[in-house]
C-alpha cells in the first residue's frame, strides 16, 4: 500500500483547550462557524448514592477531529464535479476550489464534518493536512500548536508503531463506513470494549 | 432544520413530468391539441425543475462540471440523466409538433424518453440513499420518490385531458404505496440509530404538517374520482363542477406532495461525531 498520512491522538493528554481548533482556524483564516478542526466534548456518568454520601462517576474526555484523510472517503466517491480526490503520494483528500460548484453532497457524505460549507465563497472548505508547511518539512497547525503533546502527524504505519492506538472509539461513527487514517489512544472510558 | 426548497422543487417538478410522460404514453390520446399541450407541459416541468437546481449550487455557473464524475457519484448519474432527458424531449417535442411524423418514430423515442426519465428519478434516490444519512437511506426514498411522480403525473394529465378511469386509479396507487411505506419507515428510524433517532424525533416535532402532507394526498386520490363519475352526465353545470373537482385533486396532490418532500430534507440528520 502506498503512503496514507494521518492523524494519532492520545485523548490521556488531551484537556480540551481547543488550541489546535485556534490554530486551524488562525493557519487558514477561517470565517466564523468554519472549523476544519474542532474539539467535541464527550461528558456523561452521574452520581450513585453510597450510604450517607454521594459518589461522582462523571467523566468527560475530548475528540479532537479534522478530516481524517479516510483510505474510503466517500466525499470523494460522491462529488460529482472531482473537486474531491485522494493524492496517490501520500493519500492526503484535498480539494480543488476551481472544480467544487457548492452542491454540498460532501457535507451529506462525511461521518465526520469535515468538509464544510463557505456560504461566502459557495464553495467546500476542508483541512488539507496543511500542505504547504508539510512541503517544507513542518508539522501541520495543529499539531505544533497542541500544548499537550496530544496531537501527532505522520505515516499511519509509524504513528501505528509508535503510538498504537485504534479508530474506534465511543462517540466516533463507525469506521468501517470510510475507514479512516486516525489512531486514537482512547480515555477509559472512550475504549470500546 | 435545513431548508432546501430548490431541492424539494427540482426534484417534484422532475419527477411530475416523469410521471406526466408515462401517463400520456399509456393513455396515448389521439387529438393532436391535446398531445401537443401535454408534451409541452412535460417539457416545461423538465426544463423548470432543471433551472431551478441551479439555486441550490454555491457556484451555479460551474453546473456543468457536474457531469465529471459519472463513475462514482450518483449526483453526476442524477445530472446526466436528467438533461439527457430534456435533451430526448426537445426531439420528442420536434417530432410531436411537425406534422406527418411516423407515429412508430414518435412512440419509440416518447418510450426512451421515459426509460432515461425513470434512470433519472433511480439516480435521484440513490444520491440520498448513498450518503450517511440513516433517514434518507432506506427504501422509502426511492418508493416515495416514483410514487410522487405517479400521484403528481396521473394529476396532471387527468387536469389536462379527460382521463380514463385507470389513470385515477394510478394516482390512488402511488398515494396507497406512500401510505403504506410510511409506517414501516417511521418504525425504522425511531429504532434506528443516534442520528435515525434524531430524524424520527424531527418528525414527531412536525407531526401536523406530516398529517397535513398525508391529508393532501389522500384527498387528491379520492377527489381524482369524483369528476370521472360526474362528467358522464353531461350537463354544462355538472362538468364545470367536474373540473373545478380536479383542480382541487392537482392542487391538494401538489401540497401533499410539497409538504412530504419538504419533511424529508429538513428530518435528514447526518450520523457525527459525539453519536453513541
Amino acid at each position: 500500500m502506498a503512503k496514507q498520512l494521518g492523524f494519532h491522538i492520545d485523548q490521556n493528554r488531551c484537556i480540551g483547550c481547543f488550541t489546535c481548533q485556534i490554530a486551524c482556524k488562525d493557519k487558514n483564516d477561517l470565517e466564523v462557524g468554519q472549523r476544519w478542526r474542532r474539539v467535541e466534548e464527550i461528558a456523561g456518568g452521574g452520581y450513585t448514592r453510597v450510604g450517607q454520601g454521594l459518589q461522582a462517576n462523571v467523566y468527560a474526555y475530548w475528540i479532537s477531529i479534522g478530516c481524517n484523510h479516510c483510505q474510503d472517503p466517500l466525499c470523494v466517491k460522491n462529488c460529482p464535479t472531482k473537486a474531491l480526490y485522494k493524492r496517490p503520494e501520500d493519500g492526503i483528500v484535498v480539494v480543488d476550489e476551481k472544480k467544487c460548484i457548492g452542491c454540498r453532497y460532501c457535507v451529506w457524505s462525511c461521518p465526520y464534518g469535515a468538509p464544510q460549507y463557505n456560504p461566502q465563497k459557495g464553495k467546500i472548505g476542508k483541512c488539507n493536512f496543511c500542505l504547504d508547511l508539510l512541503e517544507k518539512g513542518e508539522q501541520p497547525a495543529c499539531v505544533a500548536a497542541c500544548p499537550m503533546r496530544a496531537l501527532h502527524a505522520g505515516d499511519l504505519k509509524e504513528l501505528a508503531q509508535k503510538y498504537g492506538g485504534t479508530d474506534r472509539i465511543k462517540g466516533l461513527p463507525d469506521p468501517s463506513i470510510t475507514k479512516p487514517s486516525i489512531l486514537i489512544t482512547p480515555h477509559r472510558h472512550a475504549a470500546v470494549e | 432544520m435545513e431548508r432546501e426548497w430548490a431541492l424539494v422543487l427540482f426534484t417534484l417538478l422532475n419527477q411530475a413530468s416523469v410521471g406526466l410522460l408515462a401517463i400520456t404514453l399509456l393513455a396515448n390520446p389521439k387529438e393532436e391539441k391535446i398531445r401537443k399541450k401535454l408534451f409541452s407541459g412535460i417539457g416545461l416541468l423538465a426544463i423548470l425543475s432543471l433551472l431551478i437546481s441551479l439555486g441550490h449550487l454555491g457556484s451555479p455557473l460551474g453546473a456543468y462540471r457536474a457531469l465529471t464524475n459519472l463513475g462514482t457519484s450518483w449526483l453526476s448519474r442524477e445530472v446526466f440523466f436528467a438533461s439527457l432527458y430534456v435533451a430526448l424531449w426537445v426531439v420528442v417535442a420536434y417530432l410531436e409538433f411537425k406534422a406527418g411524423a411516423p407515429q412508430s418514430a414518435r412512440n419509440t423515442l416518447g418510450w426512451i424518453t421515459l426509460a432515461v426519465g425513470v434512470a433519472a428519478i433511480y439516480s435521484m434516490a440513490s444520491v440520498y440513499t448513498h450518503t450517511i444519512r440513516p433517514a434518507w437511506q432506506t427504501a422509502y426514498t426511492p418508493i416515495s420518490f416514483f410514487a410522487a411522480s405517479l400521484v403528481l403525473g396521473s394529476l396532471l394529465y387527468i387536469v389536462f385531458h379527460p382521463a380514463p378511469r385507470w389513470v385515477a386509479w394510478l394516482t390512488a396507487l402511488g398515494v396507497g404505496v406512500q401510505l403504506l411505506a410510511l409506517p414501516p419507515y417511521l418504525a425504522a428510524l425511531g429504532s434506528g440509530n443516534t442520528a435515525a433517532q434524531n430524524s424520527a424525533r424531527l418528525l414527531a416535532d412536525s407531526m401536523f404538517a406530516l398529517g397535513l402532507g398525508v391529508a393532501g394526498i389522500m384527498a387528491a386520490a379520492a377527489l381524482a374520482f369524483l369528476p370521472q363519475s360526474r362528467t358522464i352526465e353531461i350537463t354544462s353545470s355538472e362538468q364545470g363542477r367536474g373540473v373545478n373537482f380536479l383542480y382541487l385533486a392537482l392542487v391538494a396532490g401538489i401540497i401533499g406532495e410539497g409538504i412530504l418532500r419538504y419533511l424529508f430534507y429538513s428530518t435528514g440528520v447526518n450520523i457525527m461525531v459525539g453519536h453513541f
